[in-house]
């Protein structure tokens, strides 16, 4: 395989540079660890990564010839802390607001806002199955709609209002509670995702009927077919949001 | 994933120009590019990304100096629940609310849903497995190989691929013009078989609106997959039929989407009726053949059986 | 058979039981699972964790010629290169021959001469050659692609016919020099039901010099058959064939395992998976006594056994993660690509089956001839050949055939659920051909033929009475109410005679099926499951194992406990052990599974909960002054007989504090089980189990004659259950395991390049799972007869539903059409193929 090497102005490939660029991030977030709690994170080690995820970007110079340099552009959410001499960027910290929180984590800009919720916020429950648009596990509500958030860059998500599973847990929306009495589980893995996307439902349309529910879950998969329990769910959390409880 | 860059454009200008220095792939919805980087199909893997979600002013619905006008990064659920393109514009709505799955017409745009890759499970194979003409290698593996679902009507500079769009074909069907920032191309002729890509855009073109003259007609769309949804079509199809003019178009079938030239001729002007819609079924298939069954691959002799009953199909859904 | 009284030796009736088949109680795991708050295997994250990657082979069978890692090793952000032919203790990771590694993967059905790490793979896909620890995953993968390999790219074969023909390509062509006698072949020649089934089995390299692709010949007959006598006193006879295209668990979770050493040189794992047990080959691979390993079981995503052991799967892919965690000193994941984890493998088979009848739908004889590829099944049970569940559920007296399964380069095998895909397929195929020649349904002829090991129902009446179960044919309990409930009467027809007003034609099937168990007899597996229970601060703690296919053992065991202990549930709890590793007990051979080995193992939790029980009472007494005779254990509390008034909390009496009970100290004798027969197995009455609890699944369809496409629109399942533990639980298994089993059947292969032997569907968007849209609308409902094999009379249910959901959808689409369709899943080009439009 040959690979282009578009050569930056000061010799220096893309590919280089992005290589290079490798030994800048060491991982995970950046803020406040009350607020990570707040949304189901592993506070522990959250704290333990921020310090050293700061000084590394600070004091790292990468590749000869094209530098690391932290500018903040215009846009408040996104600091980035290494690009290419064309502006290409290659990390940046950026703000996403999660479960009503702003968050900063530094990223790649090859990280899906899956991996970043996952692996690097401890936001565990938004699942990767398919990796490929193709099976809803990785449903987050994403400014009220259900998306796929192993579809979609971190880096592009500034801006967004963010719920993951554990927010919306946290916030003791029916959904959960009915999902519990209803046995809407087996092996649990897809779980977060109908989750995820029937409470964007719920939110959109309060009084579904068994046939909205079933197009609104259609793009989540489960392998142990729980599909009968669902419908069922939705529409008693539907009932008690109904109901004003 | 492996590494790569990532500038988010401001403007259509910025974006070309990103585009312009090479190495460069556009990102709008991200449903499709993401999944070509995921699986690192492409001899060259990416470098940079250019995110064109950050350019303002390109998501808009609206009637205008008697067509439809409609952003590049309209999202197709909105395409899909919008009122005057379902009650004018039929097809397209209908093909928008057939596209991917619930979740996809959320994210995917209508820029980005015809302007996807072709789809051939050689060309996808994970980690660039298959070196095939495309790619600049010796063969076609799926001449070869199993082609259950690749092109009935042969080979688009050799290659078998099939173009996947739902919506590609209603616009043809609704004789769409889509319009870049260097110049405004008709449905007919957006397609073509380029590597990457799957249009006639040159590398620094970005499409930015679709513009559809008012139908002379009521328009349809089919769509035939395995599943409900998620899938890609294994055959679709849209027509636009009445006021005297018929325009019928299939995809799935062939690199590029297929008018069945045809099927209009016989239709245009024609009532509507079954046994009318049955002989334009068989007038778009009369070119096609298909592969025959070799071992353990069936072949796709079978999609011309559904590419004629979904132009029937669609013919009558216009009534 | 010794009388034996099993089933009913606890003696309560439903009545008194208070919280086994109690509904309303929430899962245990429900929480965890809904909030997002579950750590699978993939969630596991630890300070400092490395993230490795392992090669897969891009051929179907090649070798390493050469390989240049030194341009990944100066990657940035690489920490360890891990070699094939690395030289130092690893030796053990590289050659397969090792007889002690042979038996201990075999016994866990590795039963395929492949390796983890070496220089050669058989399959694309496979791992081999090199593994890379890195600070992260971007990094990892981008050192693998910097590795250059020189392949010798070697001749395959992908598809098992061809591999049976004379001369084909040799799959694993390095075995000529292969010691018969070593420990590899050990295990064959098992019979599941050596009473009733005659067997002969061959390697295929018994015989050097005839060495080719065939893994074992299996020749089986029932006892006493005479095909010959059948067919002439049948009054008609049906030839037929048909295919099953390869089928897998594909389940969600992406295997990963994670690795690390602790100070005091202890190796600790976090596996998502049902089971301990591959300790014991993590050891024997790394050269560790297997008391060094602490194992910290994650939930798993669905996996259905898929990962339970075998090549590439987590028994190989944990000793990796751990060598290079030794290396790095860092704790180390070694996880694989969604492509990678294509696993848990059904069969792959085709079948040619003759049937004699009589005209009042009384089979006479079945010879049924399996070709197959690869999978385990069909060579270690040789009755899963295609002609078990006749043997189980039928009285046809001459029954017999052979079975050829072949290795091919194709990615190996594993359990899944189910891995009698083959028998439940020859079965339905069978009674739905009959029943069409009859002008009947299947159920009609199930209930004529009823039986079990080639003798009619009626003769296991004895049984039952002697067992105290009622005597009764659970089939006449289910098939009625399973027709009243789809309306059965209204929509039966003949073959393609039924036009729906949308233009679509109507089918049906039905598979009238019974409970089964593969898992072996039920004495030895449910001995060897290591039960500890432990009185706590006025609770009970259970540490076991906990069978997690999505059916949550952690409530059941815990409703068992509860229900014989006297404590209330929410005092007996469950020790998570995730949160709490584990060495391998030495005692236990198994601890995971699905429903079926739930309920085998039900067993074990019940007789220890009736010792600590035991145990509870006598130290109460001494604490209370009085006998043990007079005390019992109501709501968490110790109260006289005589007096329930006077009563005290289990947290007050100090004496129990501490007390424990396990697996060992349960008076298995008295329970009376029945004996193991030799060679292991289980699939009869002889051999152990009484496969009489019958239940039924019915089908719709409607076709599109013009476009080949099939919807299923209803179905029913109706299961005998015996007893649910858990009653939601056990319904989610029913429905579960039916649409698992029609999506299966519907719309589910691998496909292959016919070429190159590369798979071309290794993804979610091509290898086609229902969703909620495809799945048909279901009704479902328990019959529950008390006559299964577990505790209280219970029995598993998901692998009869899966593996009956699946063959249905031809002999739907028949009923439909009138035509058959020869190969599973009916797709498109195959349904218009048999309609002679394509």
């Amino acid at each position: 395989m040959t690979e282009k090497e578009n050569k930056s102005s000061h010799g220096v490939s893309r590919r280089e540079f992005l290589r290079d660029a490798g030994l800048l991030i060491g991982g995970t977030a950046i803020g406040s660890t009350v607020l990570l709690a707040a949304c189901g994170g592993d506070s522990e080690i959250v704290t333990d990564t921020v310090t050293k995820t700061v000084t590394n970007n600070v004091t790292t110079t990468v590749g000869e010839g094209a530098t690391t340099v932290t500018t903040t552009i215009p846009s408040p959410t996104v600091t980035v802390t290494a690009q290419t001499e064309a502006g290409e960027v290659a990390e940046a910290i950026v703000k996403l607001n999660i479960n009503g929180n702003d968050m900063s984590v530094m990223v790649r800009p090859n990280w899906t806002l899956q991996h970043v919720l996952h692996s690097k916020l401890g936001l565990t429950g938004t699942k990767e199955w398919c990796d490929a648009g193709a099976c809803g596990a990785c449903t987050v509500v994403m400014d009220g709609k259900p998306v796929l958030s192993c579809m979609m860059l971190a880096i592009e998500c500034t801006g967004k209002k963010i719920e993951t599973v554990e927010g919306i847990a946290t916030s003791n929306h029916p959904i959960v509670e009915a999902y519990k009495n209803n046995h809407c589980m087996q092996c649990g893995y897809c779980t977060p995702g109908f989750v995820c996307t029937s409470k964007a439902l719920l939110d959109k349309n309060p009084n579904p009927s068994k046939e909205e529910i079933l197009d609104a879950l259609s793009g989540n998969l489960c392998r142990c077919s729980t599909y009968p329990q669902h419908p069922i769910a939705i529409q008693e959390a539907a009932a008690i949001i109904g109901g004003g409880a | 994933m492996k590494r790569f860059l990532h500038v988010d454009a401001t403007t259509v200008e910025e974006a070309s120009e990103a585009l312009a220095k090479g190495g460069a792939m556009a990102i709008a919805g991200g449903t499709d590019a993401l999944g070509t980087l995921k699986d690192n199909i492409l001899p060259d893997y990416t470098e940079v990304v250019v995110n064109l979600k950050t350019i303002e002013g390109l998501s808009y619905i609206k009637e205008e100096g008697g067509m439809l006008k409609i952003g590049a990064l309209t999202l197709l659920d909105e395409i899909a629940h919008s009122d005057v393109v379902s009650s004018k514009y039929t097809a397209l709505a209908q093909a928008a609310s057939r596209t991917a799955s619930v979740h996809l017409r959320e994210m995917g745009t209508i820029g980005g849903n015809i302007c996807q890759m072709n789809r051939c499970w050689y060309f996808r194979n994970p980690d660039n497995k298959f070196n095939c003409l495309r790619k600049g290698g010796g063969m076609c593996y799926a001449m070869m190989g199993d082609n259950r679902f690749h092109s009935i009507f042969g080979a688009v500079k050799a290659c078998i691929a099939v173009n996947p769009s739902d919506t590609a074909p209603a616009l043809v069907a609704l004789n769409a013009t889509i319009v870049t920032n260097k110049r405004e191309i008709a449905a007919d002729d957006f397609w073509d078989v380029a590597t990457p890509g799957s249009t006639v855009l040159d590398e620094d073109e970005i499409v930015t609106e679709i513009q559809i003259p008012e139908p002379a007609g009521k328009s349809a769309f089919i769509k035939f997959a395995i599943r409900k949804t998620i899938d890609f079509p294994v055959v679709n199809c849209a027509a636009m039929v009445g006021g005297g003019e018929a325009r019928i178009c299939l995809n799935a079938v062939y690199n590029l989407p297929v008018r069945a030239t045809a099927a209009e001729e016989a239709m245009a002007g024609a009532t509507i009726d079954e046994a009318n819609a049955e002989a334009a079924g068989e007038a778009a298939v009369t070119g096609a053949s298909g592969f025959p069954a070799n071992g353990s691959n069936p072949g796709n002799k079978y999609k011309i059986q559904i590419a004629k009953t979904l132009v029937k199909r669609t013919i009558l859904a216009c009534q | 058979m010794p009388a034996s009284d099993y089933q009913y030796w606890l003696g309560k009736d439903t009545e008194d039981l208070k919280w086994v088949g109690k509904r309303g109680i929430v899962r245990r795991d429900a929480d965890d699972k809904t909030t997002g708050k579950a750590k699978f295997g993939s969630d596991i994250e630890l300070p400092g964790m490395l993230h490795a990657r392992i090669m897969m082979c891009p051929h179907a069978h090649a070798r390493i010629k050469s390989m240049d890692t030194s341009e990944a090793e100066k990657l940035p952000g690489v920490r360890a290169v891990l070699r094939y032919d690395d030289p130092s203790v690893y030796q053990k990771l590289l050659h397969p021959w090792d007889p002690e590694i042979m038996m201990n993967f075999f016994t866990r059905w590795m039963c395929e001469p492949r390796y983890m790490l070496g220089p050669e793979a058989w399959y694309e896909g496979a791992p081999l050659g090199v593994a890379i620890a890195a600070d992260d995953l971007d990094i990892a993968d981008e050192a693998m692609d910097l590795v250059k390999v020189e392949w010798e790219v070697r001749d395959f074969v992908i598809d098992y016919e061809k591999a049976l023909e004379p001369g084909a390509t040799r799959v694993f062509d390095h075995l000529t020099s292969y010691n018969p006698n070593s420990t590899y072949f050990m295990r064959f020649g098992w019979s599941c039901a050596p009473d009733v089934e005659e067997i002969t089995q061959k390697p295929g390299w018994e015989g050097v010099e005839n060495a080719n692709n065939i893994k074992l010949e299996t020749e089986f007959k029932l006892k006493g058959s005479d095909l010959d006598k059948g067919f002439a006193e049948a009054d008609q006879t049906i030839d037929f064939s048909f295919k099953r295209t390869e089928v897998i668990g594909f389940g969600p979770e992406t295997l990963s395992s994670v690795a690390r050493w602790t100070d005091n040189g202890m190796l600790e794992v976090w596996q998502g998976g049902e089971n301990i047990i591959n300790a014991g080959i993590y050891a024997t691979l790394l050269g560790i006594d297997k008391s060094r390993i602490l194992t910290h079981m994650t939930y798993a995503g669905g996996q259905f056994g898929g990962w339970d052991a075998g090549y590439g799967n987590q028994s190989s892919q944990i000793p990796v993660a751990a060598l290079l965690s030794k290396m790095t000193n860092q704790p180390v994941r070694l996880a694989y690509q969604r492509k990678d984890d294509q696993y848990g493998e059904m069969d792959e088979a085709k079948c040619t089956v003759k049937v004699g009848f009589k005209n009042d739908g009384t089979i006479t004889a079945v010879q049924i001839r399996t070709i197959g590829a690869n999978t385990i099944d069909m060579s270690l049970y040789p009755d899963t050949t295609g002609g078990g569940h006749f043997i189980e559920s039928t009285r046809i007296p001459n029954m017999g055939g052979l079975a050829t399964c072949a290795f091919v380069n194709k990615h190996g095998f594993g359990p899944s659920r189910c891995e009698q895909q083959i028998n439940a397929h020859v079965k339905q195929q069978v009674f739905s051909r009959v029943a069409a020649a009859l002008g009947t349904d299947e159920a009609s002829i199930a209930l004529i033929n009823d039986g079990q090991d080639g003798l009619p129902i009626e003769d296991f009446s004895a049984y039952k009475i002697e067992n105290k179960m009622p005597d009764i044919d659970s089939y006449k309990t289910v098939i009625p109410l399973a027709k009243d409930m789809i309306s059965f009467e209204n929509k039966f027809h003949a073959p393609g005679v039924k036009t729906l007003p949308n233009g679509k034609l109507h089918g049906m099937c039905l598979a009238p099926n019974h409970e089964f168990s593969n898992g072996g007899t039920i004495s030895a597996r449910s001995f060897t499951y290591a039960v500890n229970l432990c009185v706590d601060n006025g609770k009970v703690f259970i540490s076991a194992q906990r069978p997690d296919c999505g059916l949550d053992g952690r409530t059941g065991y815990s409703r068992m406990v509860a229900e014989e202990t006297g404590m209330n549930l929410d005092d007996v709890l469950y020790l998570r052990s995730e949160e709490e590793p584990k060495t391998q007990p030495a005692a236990s051979l198994d601890g995971g599974g699905g429903s079926v080995m739930f309920t085998i193992q039900s067993w074990a939790i019940v007789i220890v909960s009736r010792v600590l029980k035991g145990k509870m009472l006598s130290a109460a007494a001494a604490f209370l002054g009085t006998e043990a005779e007079e005390l019992d254990i109501v709501d968490s509390m110790v109260v006289f007989k005589n007096d329930p008034s006077n009563a005290t909390p289990i947290a007050q009496i100090s004496s129990l504090q501490g007390l424990v009970a396990q697996t060992r100290e349960g008076d298995w004798e008295s329970l009376n089980l029945p004996a193991q027969p030799t060679g292991g197995g289980g699939s009869s009455l002889a051999g152990g189990g009484a496969f009489i609890s019958r239940s039924i699944n019915i089908l719709e369809v409607e076709v599109d004659q013009e476009t080949g496409q099939v919807e299923m629109t209803n179905a029913v399942a109706v299961n005998d259950v015996g007893i649910p533990i858990g009653p939601e639980t056990v319904e989610g298994q029913m429905y579960g395991a039916a649409i698992m089993g029609y999506s299966t059947g519907a719309s589910e292969e691998v496909i292959y390049d016919p070429g190159t032997g590369v798979r071309l569907n290794p993804n979610f968007l091509d290898y086609k799972i229902s969703t909620i849209l495809d799945a048909p609308e279901i009704d479902y409902q328990m019959v529950t007869s008390r006559m299964g094999y577990g505790a209280y009379g219970s029995c598993g249910v998901g692998e009869d539903n899966t593996t009956f959901g699946s063959p249905m959808i031809i002999p739907a689409i028949y009923n439909a059409t009138g035509v058959w369709v020869d190969t599973y899943p009916p797709t498109p080009e195959r349904v218009l193929k048999a309609l002679g439009k394509a």
